[in-house]
């Protein structure tokens, strides 16, 4: 039957519909991400650095499933463009400062931030004696919130929050602040005033410095006020240039674009995105070569008689008999290597043995008809025969099963990623599925961190599946014009 | 006299019953589908092999063209004369396939790749016209296939030899046919390139194995013409394999009556069927039907009785033996012979031979 | 009788077969396996023997050494590789002990570090669970099949097939993940993987074993009930069943009183056949994200704390276990189905 004819009969079915229409935009999408996308450089980001996600909410549902959202503001000043306000008292040859600069910004958000970033850097100049800091919020409803407090600062440049690196210094998540440093510290002491320790640890505090008691989050104006105190030997003429403090924050919305990120703040829709192509290479590769060895070999296994016949039986049975993930696990952990080629091999290796046994049959059934028969009067050699006429018959069937087949394929991969055995720079659903999993989404609600990646992964197969089984009868092993 | 083409030699084909792998007894049962055969076929004639369904005339027929494995073929010798061309290739290659009558080859004696060329001179032509042709095949395909395999001619010469072959079977005009896909055929029209199929080569002869058995009444006259015509004009044995005796008088020079995997009768066809020898030869011309509707009526008696034995499980002495009215009315001392040996084929009279205990005592 | 034992002879040939592809994959790490186990012996050895109890240190590892290179030297490890495979394979073929590197047992003699034991106490979990989701699982299908088959292409037919597609393509662990987050976390109706279970109080693990079960249930209720149509769809197609609806037997009768008889055995081989393929081995992560105590759970500790011996005799149950199911299968088959019988 040609091609067309194929098509059509498929089409005429409404699961034979869907599944063409799912193919279709799977594949444009896959072609579409391989081409549109820096495709490598993104998969290396999403796997191996987790410092490319740093400016992203982490665990966030998707943005419609969130129905009060938080504000996105991304204040920064430096002291030195801000009026201060000056008191002094004079302690025999010394001179005592203390320099306030207050900014204020308004927070609209109807629900607090995910977390908050900042960064705080204090400069001074060297004759500055007994440097003392004081960050602190006055919030909306008059509360205070410290971040420092009486905070020495002894170096001429001093990063109080932030992470010094190549790009300069970058930000820190309120949320994830090393338990010992002074900032938590100060922090948890001044929250602690305002709601129980559980409901603190629950936000977080990248969260609750936005929150009132009970956790409702307070709208209105806030003012960052900074505070320092220090010595000088005599007078300063002007303060320009002695003292400048750097203080910057910005929250994260508390949700996230489709599907949400996960507990690292890697976009889920990116994930599935990165996923998608892999999915058509794992399952087709797999699939392709099992469905082309399995055919041969059955074809072979039907064209030969007798011992011959039997043996190739033989070690076909004792492949099928052969469990296949447990196999799988072992062998992957006896090779020791995670490479996606050799997990996709080993599938390989044991996936190209249950087609044979439908195929031989019909390869024994061919191999009767009369017309190969007549063949071999004509004294077509026997590749010829196999090539020219059981094939062809045969080919139609094998793509059927094929696309049967892919589900398993790509299913035993993600199980394989689930315990950890896939391969570290190869982005995939089950993969997805498994930090999840580790990450104990289940347990902490993060619902769509593994909903997203197990729909796709069931969508995927479904679109295969049933096209598969509007594939079977049309190319049913019944031999057909009969 | 004619030319003498084929001449099969006690030729014996045993299939092995197929039983559980690791059997525990290891004794081989066989279907011995034919059973120590002999005959001759001349250039021109068409000789019908004829009997119940299962004697094994199909396997005699696929045997003389080397269409069933060796393994299979448990004694016996087919010797075919091929055209002198052929014969140098074959002698030359296998030198001890020629070591019999001059002009002819032992065609189990030559090596399998040696085959081919003798491919070329005898072909077949199956029953079923539904399942004789590769459905994935337009006609010009389906033609064109054999001349590929030989290698012969270039596209062009192809063509025109396709052309023809389609002129010969009168498939015209030819380009109607050409690329067709035989679904689109009617069933007499497919065994008509069946038949091309096989001319296409220039074979020397052809086994037909009931190719009008499954066609409609009003076109197997046309069938059979044909192929009586192509006797004529290109000089084609033919081995028409039959179970319709009627049919076999009409076209058949000479007849073979098989039973049993067994040839009981043989000789010209309007004698053998005019004048039956054998008692299942006359059991066989006592069933054909009555072409004339008013003596239809009378119930005619049948000389046989029972059922045709398994292959498997030959009857001693004469295979016939349990099925025959004659051995029954036979006097005790008289049975004996039939039941201790097999009977050979005797001439009784010119050309007609029959292997029957009734004729031949030698 | 003689297929009987024609397939009899026919399982340890594959079993060999099986072994050799194990032990081959496995050869150095199985090396490895051995010397630990020696070094266990060895230590026990010394530990038990009071006549070493009160020799110096020193004294104690020169014999501890000695007595491991005997025992290397008396177990063939000293032997070239493709004789100590068939060592190897003799060594499962016998059942004879083999130490896990981390995992040990819990129930049968807790602590002991003998991979078999470790494997045989959690086999009675997996197999209650699964038996009795397909008790469910059938006690559901067969009825659907039934309604299924007796209009196909109607709605029932089509929910069928629309089930079993979803059920084939999803990963079951997923799906059990997506249950625990519903059912144990935003609706808190059962056990969850948390759950603190005595895993010897039977109605505590029958609390526990709710939400698995369940969750295998509807999974299984799709592939099984479709695969059961496909059946009886194949027997109704038969012409015996056409000669009965023919005497204008009503359509309930022809299905109940005669095709049933005749699809049953290819369905209980079916049902069983693949209650053991998820014990052996489809159940590994489902079983593994209950936290259920079975042999899938214990592939997933086992892959986590790299215990190869322990995978590798798991492998070799399973296998086991699968080979005889189905030759009983088999049997089970001809005995039931008297076409086959008489052949
Ligand atoms: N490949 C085979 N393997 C086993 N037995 C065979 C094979 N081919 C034929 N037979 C057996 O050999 C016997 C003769 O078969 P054959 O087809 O030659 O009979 P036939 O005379 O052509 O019958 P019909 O008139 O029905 O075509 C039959 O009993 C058949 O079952
Ligand atoms: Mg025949």
């Amino acid at each position: 039957m040609p091609l067309s004819e194929v098509v059509r009969e498929v089409w005429r079915t409404w699961s034979g519909k869907f599944s063409i229409i799912l193919l279709i935009i799977m594949g444009i999408g896959a072609i579409a991400v391989v081409l549109g996308t820096p495709y490598t450089k993104l998969s290396r980001e999403y796997l191996l650095e987790p410092t490319a996600w740093a400016t992203y909410p982490k665990a966030v549902p998707p943005c419609w499933a969130v129905s009060k959202k938080a504000q996105v503001i991304n204040i920064g000043f430096n002291t030195s463009h801000l009026k201060p306000e000056v008191k002094t008292k004079a302690y025999g040859p010394y001179t005592m400062y203390n320099v306030t600069w207050v900014y204020s910004f308004k927070y609209e958000g109807q629900a607090p931030p995910s977390d908050t970033l900042m960064k705080l850097i204090v400069h001074k100049s060297k004759n500055l004696l007994a440097y003392r800091l004081y960050v602190y919020m006055v919030r909306p409803d008059g509360s205070v919130i410290h971040f420092a407090k009486e905070l020495p600062v002894v170096k001429e440049e001093t990063v109080i929050l932030g992470l010094p690196s190549a790009q300069g210094v970058t930000w820190v998540s309120l949320s994830n602040l090393p338990l010992n440093s002074a900032v938590y510290q100060t922090l948890v002491e001044s929250l602690s005033k305002y709601m129980k320790k559980d409901v603190l640890a629950q936000l977080g505090l990248g969260t609750a410095i936005w929150c009132g008691k009970g956790g409702r989050v307070l709208r209105g104006t806030y003012r960052v006020v900074v505070d320092a105190v220090f010595y000088v030997q005599g007078k300063l003429k002007s303060l320009s240039g002695k003292t400048s403090i750097y203080f910057a924050a910005r929250t994260l919305p508390n949700c996230y674009g489709l599907m949400g990120t996960d507990s690292v703040g890697r976009p889920v829709e990116l994930g599935i995105m990165l996923g998608l192509p892999w999915s058509f290479v794992i399952s087709f590769y797999v699939t392709f070569l099992s469905a082309i060895i399995g055919g041969i070999y059955g074809v072979l296994a039907g064209y030969v008689s007798g011992w011959k016949s039997e043996v190739l039986m033989r070690i076909v049975d004792v492949v099928n008999s052969l469990p296949f993930l447990p196999i799988l696990i072992v062998a992957i952990m006896a090779l020791k290597s995670y490479s996606i080629w050799l997990i996709m091999s080993i599938m390989v290796a044991l996936l190209w043995a249950p087609p044979v046994i439908v195929i031989r049959s019909m390869a024994l059934q061919i191999k009767e008809q009369p017309y190969v028969e007549a063949a071999r009067a004509l004294g077509a050699s026997t590749p010829r025969i196999l090539l020219r006429y059981i094939m062809p018959q045969v080919f139609p069937y094998l793509v059927a099963i094929m696309v049967l087949s892919i589900p398993d394929a790509i299913i035993a991969e993600a199980a394989l990623a689930f315990l950890g055995l896939s391969d570290p720079t190869v982005p995939t659903w089950g993969k997805m599925l498994e930090f999840a999993w580790n990450e104990h989404a289940v347990i902490n609600g993060w619902w769509w961190s593994f909903l997203f990646p197990g729909l796709a992964l069931t969508v995927y197969c479904a679109a295969f599946l049933m096209l598969g089984r509007a594939l079977e009868p049309i190319v049913s092993p019944r031999i057909r014009g009969r | 006299m004619p030319e003498k083409i084929l001449s099969v030699r006690g030729l014996k084909v045993w299939f092995p019953v197929k039983r559980a792998t690791l059997s525990l007894r290891p004794k081989k049962l066989f279907v011995r589908a034919v059973d120590g055969v002999y005959f001759d076929v001349y250039a021109g004639e068409v000789f019908c092999l004829a009997g119940e369904s299962g004697c094994g005339k199909t396997t005699t027929g696929k045997a003389v063209i080397r269409l069933i494995d060796e393994e299979f073929v448990r004694g016996g010798k087919v010797w075919f004369k091929p055209s002198p061309e052929v014969y140098k290739i074959i002698a030359s290659r296998a030198p001890r396939a020629v070591r019999g009558e001059e002009g002819f080859v032992s065609i189990y004696d030559v090596p399998g790749r040696q085959f081919k060329p003798l491919r070329r001179e005898m072909q077949i032509v199956f029953q079923d016209p539904f399942s004789s042709l590769n459905p994935r095949y337009r006609v010009r395909q389906i033609l064109e296939e054999p001349l590929i395999i030989h290698r012969i001619g270039d596209k062009e010469e192809r063509l025109e030899k396709v052309r023809k072959a389609l002129m010969a079977v009168k498939l015209t005009p030819p380009e109607e046919f050409m690329e067709r896909f035989p679904h689109q055929l009617s069933g007499g029209q497919r065994q008509r390139v069946a038949i091309a199929r096989a001319l296409i080569l220039n074979p020397r002869f052809i086994v037909a194995d009931e190719i009008v058995s499954m066609l409609d009444v009003s076109i197997r006259a046309e069938i059979l013409e044909l192929l009586l015509d192509l006797r004529d004009r290109y000089g084609i044995a033919f081995i028409f394999i039959t179970h319709d005796l009627a049919l076999a008088k009409h076209v058949c020079d000479r007849i073979a009556i098989m039973y049993l995997g067994k040839i009981v009768e043989i000789g010209p066809a309007d004698r053998v069927i005019d004048n039956p020898l054998h008692p299942y030869t006359r059991a066989l011309v006592a069933a054909i039907p009555e072409p004339d509707p008013r003596n239809r009526a009378k119930i005619r008696e049948v000389p046989i009785k029972g059922e045709v034995p398994s292959p498997i499980n030959i009857p001693k002495g004469c295979r016939f033996r349990p099925r025959c009215v004659v051995y029954d009315s036979l006097p005790e001392e008289e049975k004996s012979s039939c039941e201790r040996e097999e009977p050979q084929l005797v001439e009784v009279e010119r050309d007609h031979y029959v292997a029957c205990w009734l004729y031949g005592r030698r | 009788m003689r297929w009987l034992l024609a397939k009899a002879i026919n399982i340890p040939i594959v079993l060999i077969l099986v072994l050799f592809i194990l032990v081959s994959l496995t050869g150095g790490i199985l090396d490895q396996i051995m010397m630990k186990t020696i070094q266990v012996q060895v230590r026990r050895e010394i530990l038990a023997n009071p006549k070493y109890a009160y020799l110096p240190q020193e004294k104690k590892l020169e014999i501890a050494k000695k007595l491991e290179e005997e025992l290397i030297k008396a177990w063939g490890l000293d032997k070239p590789w493709y004789i100590k495979a068939f060592m190897y394979m003799y060594m499962l073929f016998t059942f004879k002990p083999i130490y896990a590197r981390v995992l040990t047992t819990r129930i049968i003699n807790p602590g002991s570090p003998n991979a078999y034991l470790i494997v045989l106490e959690r086999i009675p979990f997996t197999v209650v669970l699964f038996t009795t989701a397909s008790i469910f699982t059938l006690a559901i299908a067969i009825p659907l099949a039934l309604l299924a088959a007796r209009k196909p292409g109607g709605i029932v037919d089509k929910i069928v097939s629309a089930w079993s597609v979803f059920s084939v393509s999803m990963p079951w662990w997923w799906f059990a993940m997506v249950m625990i987050w519903l059912l144990c976390y935003k609706f808190p109706i059962f056990a969850g993987p948390e759950y603190q279970t005595n895993w010897t109080n039977p109605l505590d693990v029958a609390y526990r074993a709710a939400l698995p079960v369940l969750t295998v249930t509807i999974l299984s209720v799709g592939v099984t009930a479709y695969r059961i149509r496909g059946i009886l769809l194949d027997v109704m197609r038969e012409d015996f069943v056409t000669t009965a609806r023919a005497k204008g037997l009503p359509e309930k009768i022809v299905l109940l009183r005669y095709v049933i008889r005749v699809a049953a055995p290819p369905i209980i081989t079916i049902v069983l056949l693949s209650i053991v393929m998820s014990v052996v081995t489809g159940a590994i992560l489902t079983e593994a994200v209950f936290n259920w105590y079975g042999m899938g759970l214990l592939y997933w500790e086992a892959v986590m704390a790299n215990d190869i011996p322990v995978i590798l005799v798991l492998t070799y149950i399973s296998t086991l276990l699968y080979l005889v199911t189905r030759f009983v299968l088999d049997i089970l088959y001809t005995y039931l189905d008297p076409r086959i019988r008489r052949a």
